[in-house]
């Protein structure tokens, strides 16, 4: 497969999605961006922005295995990752044996993930982290590729466990569901009336989506890029000296180095995506918001103030001069 | 030469009139933004320079032309110096997403050499296939700016602007000066003059003061060369003795030089020789006369200079006053020429002596003691000068000479009449007749301090010949205010018999 092939199929994928999910053009470019870039997502917005829909039919249209996992307050650890089960597969014997959760699989959906205890949340730290599950010492790997596309809801606050900094840090991109437009909203309305149901064709495999990911680790990224990036990360943290007023102010924590392989490897795929052999300034500052919006830990006086990460990552992509 | 090298030049190489394109597109822009600026201080420098007489405004133009200059390569210096690569910028400036940096600097690493490779390849293509021309260095906007630009400068050039009545009078000065260096440059040589520092003058009063300064030389060698006429016939008449006693008393005056020149005559007259003494008296006949010269020309510029910087700009306003008003200062000059009255009132060593006044005027000597104290009648304005009109009269010579300048145009600041004083800035002023325009009635302030109804035309036409006969009166040496203790006591009558 070659670079142009890779583009093509990114595209396909694309616009099969957009057959199915009415809008959203941003979001389904980021969560396509983020499963060729080998990453977690985080997916927050509003009930019936069409976040489970839109997992579904990435899986569906990959291809791949799919899970999904309900999160409740009682939900249990053993419930995502699978515990040890006896089993009668002969009479009068039993065996002791592993029963893989719904985490085995390529694709997780896991739905309002801060619903759920953070005993059940670091649950999943390993499987996101190092793609396998240790049930009762032993390690059992995960299916590749391995993707968590993860949704919480900003609106009900009461009785949830916001996810912890550490899990937080393991999603590739924080992408923010916007409510629909006018124009979207009067198609949903006319598919409903119509009894419209897009029929998806699959036109990825494991097989090429690895193909994909290949490639698109190859585009080059040069020294100012890189340099870029860096300056980037590190203009989040309060005690850097390049870091604007805002983010000496209002930032506790800023972004971790994971940050910034987040920004290399999402960046590759957006010059892929467009065409490019090498990745440019712009590529950065396109995956700059999703890459880093989760990822800088507000104060919480600023944070009180309905101050949002996305205006001190805008204020760093202003603070910070291009290479 | 590697592959790596070989891929620099060919880049290099291809991106060169890319380069010179960016180039001149920052020079373009340094230059233009800067010359904004350099217009504001050029039109700045132009208005400042008719107003104030700017001296060498050449100079200064150069100068503000030089910084520009300066400017633009500072500028242009130290963007470059802030900006990153030219590659990056030509990246930037023609959209190449860093195509063209990465294919320069990226360090190929074995999974990757196939795509840095076709990287480096398809950069090229696209440098290649890139017109120079893309990148615009001249655009619209900047040619409408410039325009506008241009517009606004040439507005500002014509159109009227609240600097124009000080630029006009300002230039009506300097044309002044001038015509004052060139008249003083071709009286016959007595005093050095510096005509330079005369047309360069910024001022009226700056001017008046090197005027001043110029007349108080004149008025010591017209002093000396009098002395000298006057004590030859002296000399040779008598004794010895009293040869070495004149020639004493006389030394402050003439000077050692001249004391001596006059003495060594003396001598050879005795010896039967009287050629050197007549000579001497040739020459302080020839010295008198070029200083009345220069005396008449001083007085006369003087009041010009004074004219005008009291009235504004007298020449444009004259067509709407009656005729005394612009035609007097040229006929007071005209008046006093082929006269030739000794003005030495204006030197201050001629206190207690008797300065005898030369060609058609008879001497004054102690002709008028009576003025001394007299002269506090005018009222308003003029009350300042009441005593140096009175410290004239202590010489005791009359000598108040100097032109009348009436103005009659019944809307300026008054008419003064230049009347050479010891310390030489006194003028005599005749009360102004306020804002009032020509055929109204106005007040008129008299000397004793009442007033009095008259027309406006009236007053300027009494006030414009009484300027005009105190100047012929003046020039002629026919004091008329015979029974007057001063000018300004003349003047009160003659407005007193104005109807």
């Amino acid at each position: 497969m070659n670079p142009t092939t890779a583009q093509h199929q990114i595209q396909r994928l694309s616009e099969s999605l957009h057959h199915v999910i009415v809008g959203q053009h941003e979001v389904i470019h980021q969560v396509v961006t983020a499963v060729i870039a080998d990453g977690h997502v985080l997916l927050e917005g509003a009930p019936g922005l069409a976040k489970t829909t839109l997992v579904r039919s990435l899986a569906q249209l990959l291809s791949l295995s799919f899970g999904r996992v309900q999160c409740t307050p009682d939900l249990m650890p053993s419930d995502v990752v699978g515990t040890m089960m006896l089993f009668d597969d002969q009479p009068g014997r039993y065996q002791l044996r592993f029963a893989p959760g719904p985490i085995f699989a390529s694709l997780i959906l896991v739905d309002e993930i801060n619903r759920t205890t953070p005993r059940t949340q670091s649950a999943l730290l390993e499987a996101m982290q190092e793609h396998t599950v240790t049930v009762a010492g032993t390690t059992h790997p995960l299916p590749d590729p391995f993707m968590v596309l993860a949704t919480q809801n900003p609106i009900e606050m009461e009785g949830t466990y916001p996810l912890p900094e550490a899990q937080r840090d393991r999603f590739l991109y924080h992408i923010i569901v916007p409510f629909p437009d006018a124009a979207d909203l009067m198609e949903i309305a006319r598919r409903e009336a119509t009894a419209f149901h897009p029929q998806l064709v699959t036109c990825f495999d494991a097989v090429t989506l690895a193909q994909v990911r290949q490639i698109a680790q190859q585009i080059l990224v040069a020294e100012h890029i890189l340099t870029y990036a860096s300056m980037l990360v590190l203009a989040t943290h309060p005690s850097d000296p390049r870091a604007p007023t805002a983010v000496r102010d209002g930032v506790r924590y800023g972004a971790s180095p994971r940050a910034v392989q987040a920004l290399i490897r999402t960046a590759q795929v957006e010059a892929l995506r467009a065409g490019r052999l090498q990745v440019d300034v712009v590529d950065i500052q396109r995956v700059a918001l999703p890459v880093l919006r989760h990822r800088i830990v507000l104060r919480r006086e600023v944070f009180l103030a309905n101050a949002s990460a996305d205006s001190i990552v805008a204020l760093v992509l202003v603070a910070v001069p291009v290479p | 030469m590697s592959t790596s090298n070989v891929r620099i030049t060919k880049l290099t190489h291809a991106t060169r009139p890319h380069r010179w394109r960016y180039w001149w597109l920052m020079l373009v822009q340094a230059t233009l933004q800067l010359s904004v600026g350099l217009a504001v201080c050029l039109l700045a420098l132009i208005i400042t320079a008719q107003l104030v007489a700017l001296p060498q405004r050449f100079g200064w133009v150069l100068g503000v032309l030089l910084l520009w200059v300066v400017g633009v390569a500072g500028l242009f210096g130290w963007r470059n110096w802030q900006a990153p690569s030219i590659w990056r910028r030509l990246d930037q400036a023609y959209g190449w997403h860093s195509a063209l940096a990465t294919a320069l600097f990226f360090t190929s690493a074995p999974p990757t050499q196939l795509l840095a490779d076709a990287q480096y390849q398809a950069t090229l293509d696209l440098i290649t296939t890139t017109p120079a021309r893309q990148l615009p260095v001249w655009s619209r906007r900047m040619t409408l700016s410039g325009a506008s630009m241009l517009l606004l400068c040439v507005g500002a050039w014509y159109l009227p602007t609240p600097f124009d009545s000080q630029i006009a009078q300002q230039r009506q000065f300097q044309q002044l000066a001038q015509s004052v260096a060139q008249k003083l440059q071709q009286l016959p040589p007595l005093v050095p003059i510096d005509a330079t520092a005369l047309t360069n003058s910024p001022d009226p009063q700056t001017l008046v003061a090197q005027l001043n300064a110029t007349a108080m030389q004149v008025a010591a060698h017209a002093q000396a060369s009098q002395q000298l006429q006057r004590l030859i016939p002296q000399l040779q008449q008598a004794s010895p003795a009293q040869q070495q006693a004149l020639l004493a008393a006389s030394q402050s005056i003439l000077g050692p030089a001249q004391t001596t020149a006059l003495q060594q005559a003396l001598t050879q007259a005795q010896q039967g020789n009287p050629a050197p003494l007549q000579a001497l008296a040739n020459q302080a006949q020839r010295q008198s006369q070029a200083a009345n010269q220069w005396q008449q020309a001083l007085v006369d510029t003087k009041n010009q200079t004074l004219a005008q910087s009291q009235s504004g700009a007298p020449t444009s306003q004259s067509p709407t006053t009656p005729a005394p008003a612009t035609t007097n200062q040229n006929s007071t000059s005209a008046n006093q020429s082929g006269s030739s009255p000794s003005q030495s009132g204006s030197s201050p060593s001629q206190s207690g002596s008797s300065a005898s006044q030369s060609g058609s005027s008879p001497s004054q000597s102690g002709s008028s003691p009576s003025q001394s104290g007299s002269s506090a009648s005018q009222s308003g304005s003029s009350a300042s000068q009441s005593g140096s009109i009175a410290s004239q009269s202590g010489t005791g010579m009359g000598q108040a000479g100097g032109n009348g300048s009436g103005n009659g145009n019944g809307s300026t600041s008054g008419t003064q009449l230049f009347v050479p004083q010891v310390d030489g800035t006194q003028v005599l002023t005749i009360p102004a007749l306020g804002n009032a325009t020509t055929g109204q009635t106005v007040l008129r302030p008299n000397p004793n301090g009442a007033t009095t109804t008259v027309a406006t035309q009236q007053y300027a036409v009494v006030v414009a010949d009484a300027a005009r006969t105190a100047n012929q009166a003046i020039v002629s040496n026919q004091i008329p205010w015979a029974g007057q203790a001063t000018v300004r006591d003349y003047f009160a009558v003659l407005q007193q018999e104005a109807p």
